[in-house]
C-alpha cells in the first residue's frame, strides 16, 4: 500500500517538475533530479517495508557523546 | 529597488522569528529543569552571548563579498577541503530540517490532532515549506514581515492574560543555582537560539548588503527574539512553578492552558500553538532553503529548484523516525545538540576567519557575479 503511495508521489513530482527541467535545464540538472528522486524512493521503500534505516543522529552522537561525558559532565559539572 | 533584496525591517523580523523558532514551546522546560527558579538569569546570559554572536556573525558575513557561506568555503579552502566543510554544513542543515519537522509531528500528534498519523502532518507542513523555498528568499522575507505582526499581537495578548495566574513567590530564592547549572542552561538555550543563526549567512551578504542598518537589524532582531523567550521563561516559572514545568514536555503550551479570565476566556492554548507554528515555519523554511541552495552550490546546479522536491521527500522520510522516541530527543537536545551547534556555529566560522586572515592577500579576487541559483 505504502509502496503504491511512494510511486504516486514520485510520479506527481516527475509530472510537476520534469517538463520545466527538460525545457530549461541541462543534462546535469536532469541527472541530479532523477538521481535524488531515485534515492528518495529507494529509502522510502526500505522504510515502509519495515526494514531498519541508519539514523544519522547516532553518527553525530558517536562523536559528541564522549565529548559531553568526559569534558562537560565530568569536568565542568553539567548534568 | 533591487528585486532580489530584502529590506532591513524584513531582515530584523526574520532574525527575531528565527531566534524564537522551536524554543517557545519546549525549551523552557529543559532550562527550568536545569537552573530551576534562576532560569531567567540563564536566559539573560544567553541574550548577552546571543548579541555577541550576532555581532560576530555580521562581521564574519562582511568577509564574504556577496557570496553565501557555502561559496565562501569553496572560495577560501579550494575544491576538496572547501567542499568537505560545505558538505558538513549541508548535513547540519539536513539534520536541522528533519529534527524540526519531527518536532512538528510529535507536538501535533501528542497535543492537538491526536488521531492523525504523523506522516500526514509532516507532509502538510513540508508542502508549505517547499512552496516558500521555491518562491525564493524575498517571498520568505515578506511572509516573515506579515507573520511577525500576527505573532506579536497574539503574544502580547497571551502574556497579559497569563498575569492573573502568576505567583511571585515561585521565583524565590533568587540566585540559588550553581554556576555549572547556569552555564549549562544558558548553553542549551543558546544552542536553540543564536548558535545556529549562521544559517542566515546563506543569504545575508547576498540579499542584504552589509552596512549600519544591517548590523542594527542583527542586534535588534536578536534582542526581540531573546526578549520574547525571556518573558516566556519568566512566566513559566511564575505561573507553573519549578516543580511542574520540567515535567511538562511543552511548558509553553500548558502555560496557555492555565489562562482563565473570569471563567470566560479559557483553554486558549490553540493560540499558543499558532505562535509556535509561525516561528517554526520561518526556521524550517530557512533550514530547508540552506539545504537545497547549499546542495545546488556544491554540485554547481544552475537552479536550486530542481532538487527541492526530491530532497523534500528525503527530509519527510527521515522526519518520521529521526528521533526514535521522546526520551532520545530529550537526551539529544541536552547532551549532543549544543556541542554540535557550537562546532558549526562558532568553531568553523572562527577557523574560516583565521584562514581568511592568513590567506587574504594571496586569494584570487572573489567572483562578484551573482550566483545563478539565486536569481529568480
Amino acid at each position: 500500500m505504502m509502496i503504491f503511495g511512494i510511486m504516486v508521489v514520485a510520479a506527481l513530482i516527475v509530472a510537476y517538475d520534469l517538463p520545466d527541467i527538460r525545457k530549461k535545464g541541462t543534462r546535469k540538472e536532469l541527472a541530479f533530479f532523477t538521481g535524488l528522486l531515485a534515492i528518495a524512493c529507494v529509502l522510502s521503500a526500505i522504510y515502509f517495508l519495515g526494514l531498519q534505516l541508519a539514523n544519522p543522529l547516532d553518527w553525530i552522537a558517536f562523536i559528541y557523546q564522549p565529548l559531553f561525558d568526559h569534558l562537560l559532565r565530568d569536568k565542568a559539572g553539567f548534568k | 529597488m533591487n528585486k532580489n533584496s530584502i529590506t532591513h525591517q524584513q531582515f530584523t523580523k526574520i532574525v527575531a522569528l528565527d531566534i524564537i523558532g522551536v524554543s517557545i514551546l519546549s525549551v523552557p522546560s529543559i532550562v527550568i529543569d536545569i537552573a530551576k527558579q534562576d532560569a531567567w538569569i540563564a536566559a539573560l546570559l544567553a541574550s548577552f552571548f546571543g548579541l555577541l554572536l550576532a555581532g560576530l556573525l555580521y562581521l564574519f558575513g562582511r568577509l564574504f563579498t556577496g557570496q553565501t557561506l557555502i561559496q565562501f568555503c569553496q572560495h577560501l579552502l579550494g575544491k576538496y577541503l572547501g567542499n568537505g566543510i560545505a558538505l558538513l554544513y549541508i548535513f547540519f542543515f539536513f539534520i536541522g530540517s528533519t529534527t524540526l519537522l519531527w518536532d512538528i509531528g510529535q507536538f501535533t500528534t501528542s497535543s492537538v490532532l491526536t488521531d492523525t498519523p504523523r506522516l500526514v502532518i509532516n507532509f502538510t507542513y513540508l508542502i508549505i515549506v517547499i512552496a516558500s523555498v521555491r518562491l525564493g528568499v524575498v517571498t520568505i522575507a515578506r511572509s516573515a514581515e506579515i507573520l511577525f505582526l500576527v505573532f506579536l499581537g497574539i503574544y502580547v495578548v497571551f502574556s497579559i492574560l497569563i498575569l492573573p495566574q502568576i505567583h511571585l513567590e515561585n521565583i524565590q530564592p533568587v540566585l540559588e543555582a550553581t554556576t555549572p547549572a547556569l552555564g549549562q542552561a544558558a548553553f542549551i538555550l543558546l544552542s536553540f537560539t543564536s548558535l545556529t543563526l549562521f544559517r542566515l549567512l546563506m543569504f545575508y551578504p547576498q540579499h542584504v548588503p552589509p552596512g549600519r542598518a544591517t548590523a542594527r537589524a542583527f542586534l535588534v532582531g536578536t534582542l526581540i527574539g531573546n526578549g520574547v523567550l525571556l518573558v516566556i521563561i519568566v512566566l513559566s516559572i511564575l505561573a507553573l512553578g519549578t516543580q511542574l514545568s520540567p515535567l511538562l514536555a511543552y511548558a509553553g503550551h500548558t502555560l496557555a492552558r492555565v489562562i482563565s479570565v473570569g471563567q470566560f476566556i479559557e483553554r486558549i492554548e490553540g493560540t499558543m500553538t499558532t505562535l509556535w507554528y509561525i516561528s517554526m515555519l520561518i526556521r524550517i523554511t530557512l533550514y530547508f532553503h540552506c539545504l537545497v541552495v547549499g546542495f545546488a552550490q556544491v554540485v554547481r546546479l544552475s537552479d536550486f529548484r530542481v532538487v527541492t522536491l526530491p530532497l523534500g521527500m528525503i527530509v519527510l522520510l527521515f522526519s518520521l523516525f529521526i528521533y526514535p522516541d521522546f526520551d532520545y530527543a530529550a537526551k539529544w537536545n541536552r547532551e549532543v545538540w549544543p556541542l554540535y551547534a557550537f562546532t558549526h556555529g562558532v568553531l568553523f566560522p572562527l577557523l574560516l576567519a583565521i584562514v581568511y586572515w592568513f590567506r587574504n592577500s594571496s586569494l584570487p579576487a572573489a567572483e562578484q557575479k551573482e550566483s545563478p541559483s539565486q536569481t529568480s
